[in-house]
């Protein structure tokens, strides 16, 4: 079926693209959300990635592929967005930490908080190689291939990201009794 | 919180941590999905006007748009960039070449006065006031396939092709006339779209230029080589190119040209000794917090008034440049190689400075934004370098293609003491080289894409025949992962009659 429209899209069908954009959309904001932290960030990512898929799509030459390098391109996008704003940094507007379910234990929405801010301590790629291998669930063999680095670099650079996170969030840790020792 | 308990953690709160675009996304780029079928509008994107505020049947307006529109689309603007302490000294005069490199000095380093050679790809009939060297804008189609190429004086060529992937070719080329040549260049990302067919492909063009040098047509022929030895046809056509002029830089009167007196002094040696080209990394500006920053660009400057800039968030681009003082230069470069942000015809002024560079993004029309930026040299991988004996240094270039296991195949052209590789799997690397001895090279790369922080050393000795080098090399990702070390044979790329 996807195939189908991805065929029709790259013809130049708009509304099979129309389709295929809407049943991606949410699943490249959503890679893009959780690199960028910023829902307002990863709307343009979202858009950007779409647009360069509406451009580029007849030169994608195997339809089946389509997923993969739709990721590709948000991630690249997300990138891009990334840095645009680093050098207005102090005018990015993070935004809090969701409240979850709704259902959370107590110390469960702790945690989050904490995978928050330790998260936002991380690069852009750093999140990216996260995102796709958790949120995305891919393999390091596909996240590779979004990536365009070897396989290697994916296994080095997630380990990184995870020691760096473990880090930030054992910072976090430490600092918390602190802050409540001094508002005690 | 052992691994296990945070990759699950992680994991849940990605899961939990729902978001959802905005409704004007989706309405917006199906609208212009509409009104765009010949997918050519993304060239709007280079204007102020921005996609989400654009009318039309199904557009959507973006609700509280807080950034600039401009900004958001824009900005992306080839860098600027410069380059760094010009050390003085005189240019070795090689009386002895290593014979990967055949002996025939390039007396001057002006693009308008390169020396002709015996050397096998021959540039005996190169006219040194033909123009031919330089860089050009080839035009295919509908602009979606251009690409940008830059013929260096000692018969090596570099050409960027716009699009994902940002690939790159590197080949050789040797005049066939007055105003016309022959390149054979190699491109490593057959597919760089997809990756899914591994391989490479070569072209073989015919150039005729005319004139005054400032247009070219080009009659190609494409084969791909893909690596299960499968035969796909060759493909031919036909592109037109228009030469790059450098951006104006202020004081424009107070630069020499290539061709003019002082030009020598001001592309003199700058790194280590070794030939009149230079490479700088260029560091964008950057408070990341992480460890592994922002990946840097790396900027190459051409003994020839050429340059080479491979950034990971521009991708790669030719370009040219000047002296503009004693320790500076300034840079006109051209991106057109991104796909959501094309940047055709966008040439970028900069100013160079020792250290940091002042980075002046803009057009030819337009300025948009200035910054200081820091720059650091390509170190050799803490491995030792003897002193270049000048005896020894060739100052012609050659091109080398080196397949892989995986199929593809890497490609490298060392020139002026600056070598460019393209390899499939890391990206495009720049960096430096120099002879060990008459029959060893050393080169170190770094490469600039999303592994910017990888880096590559190889020692490459030459064979009998001296189209064939042996390499040693090791490569390792800055961030602190394992050297890997291997060996691997390549050969000349050679024009075939």
């Amino acid at each position: 079926m996807q195939r189908d429209l991805v065929i029709k899209a790259q013809q130049g069908d708009a509304e099979a693209f129309g389709a295929l954009a809407n049943g991606a959309i949410d699943r490249l904001h959503g890679v893009a959300y959780r690199i960028l932290r910023d829902r307002d960030q990863a709307d343009d990512a979202t858009q950007q990635a779409l647009v360069s898929a509406w451009d580029h799509l007849p030169g994608l030459r195997d339809p089946d592929r389509f997923d993969a390098w739709t990721y590709r391109l948000v991630v690249r996008a997300a990138y891009k967005e990334a840095h645009r704003t680093q050098a207005q940094r102090d005018r990015v507007r993070w935004m809090p930490p969701d409240s979850g379910t709704g259902t959370d234990m107590p110390d469960r929405i702790a945690d989050h908080d904490e995978l928050e801010q330790a998260f936002k301590t991380l690069s852009p790629e750093h999140r990216a190689v996260l995102t796709l291998r958790y949120y995305c669930d891919l393999p390091l063999g596909e996240i590779a291939e979004i990536l365009d680095i070897p396989v290697g670099t994916v296994g080095s650079r997630l380990h990184h990201a995870t020691r760096h996170l473990r880090d930030a969030l054992q910072r976090e840790r430490r600092r918390e009794p602190t802050e409540e020792h001094a508002l005690s | 919180m052992n691994e296990n308990e945070l990759e699950q953690s992680l994991s849940e709160w990605m899961y939990d941590d729902q978001s959802r675009a905005s409704s004007w996304v989706l309405g917006s780029v199906v609208a212009h999905a509409r009104q765009h079928p010949n997918r050519s509008w993304w060239r709007h994107l280079l204007k102020p006007a921005r996609l989400v505020g654009a009318t039309g049947p199904g557009a959507v307006p973006r609700p509280g748009l807080v950034r600039p529109a401009f900004a958001t689309m824009a900005i992306v603007a080839a860098f600027i960039i410069a380059v760094v302490l010009v050390l003085p000294g005189p240019t070795p005069e090689p009386d002895r070449a290593p014979a990967f490199v055949p002996s025939s000095p390039l007396a001057d380093a002006s693009p308008s006065a390169p020396t002709p050679t015996s050397r096998p790809d021959d540039l005996s009939g190169f006219d040194p006031n033909g123009g031919l060297v330089g860089s050009l804008w080839l035009r295919q189609g509908n602009g979606e396939r251009d690409s940008y190429v830059t013929l260096h004086p000692d018969g090596t060529i570099v050409q960027v092709a716009k699009g994902p992937g940002w690939p790159v070719g590197i080949g050789t080329w040797q005049p066939t006339g007055a105003r016309s040549l022959t390149s054979l260049v190699a491109w490593p990302d057959a597919d760089p779209v997809n990756h899914l067919r591994p391989g490479f492909s070569t072209h073989r063009d015919e150039w005729a230029l005319d004139e005054d040098g400032s247009a070219a047509t080009l009659t190609w022929t494409a084969r791909l080589q893909p690596a299960d030895g499968s035969t796909v046809p060759d493909v031919s056509g036909a592109s037109t190119l228009v030469r790059l002029q450098r951006l104006p830089l202020p004081p424009e009167a107070a630069y020499p040209s290539p061709a003019e007196p002082g030009w020598e002094l001001a592309v003199g040696p700058m790194v280590q000794g070794s030939g009149s080209g230079g490479v700088a990394a260029i560091t964008a500006p950057c408070d990341e917090p992480d460890e592994s920053g922002t990946p840097p660009g790396y900027l190459v400057t051409h003994g020839d008034g050429t340059a080479f800039l491979a950034s990971y968030w521009q991708g790669n681009g030719p370009g040219l440049w000047v002296p503009t003082g004693p320790d500076t230069r300034g840079l006109s470069s051209w991106f057109g190689l991104d796909p959501a942000h094309d940047l055709d015809n966008w040439p970028v002024a900069q100013l160079a400075g020792t250290g940091t560079i002042t980075v002046s993004e803009g057009t030819s029309e337009e300025f948009l934004d200035e910054y200081e930026a820091e720059t650091r040299s390509i170190e050799p991988m803490d491995e030792p370098l003897p002193a270049v004996d000048p005896a020894l240094w060739p100052a012609t270039g050659s091109v080398w293609l080196q397949p892989t296991d995986s199929g593809t195949a890497i490609t490298a052209y060392l020139t002026d003491g600056t070598a460019v590789v393209r390899d499939p799997r890391y990206g495009t690397g720049t960096g430096h080289w120099q002879p060990l001895d008459p029959d060893t090279i050393a080169a170190w790369v770094a490469f600039s894409t999303l592994t910017s922080h990888d880096h590559l050393w190889s020692e490459a000795t030459t064979g009998p025949d001296g189209d064939t080098l042996s390499i040693s090399y090791k490569h390792q990702d800055k961030s602190g992962g394992p050297v890997e070390t291997g060996q691997a044979e390549a050969s000349r790329l050679r024009i075939e009659p």
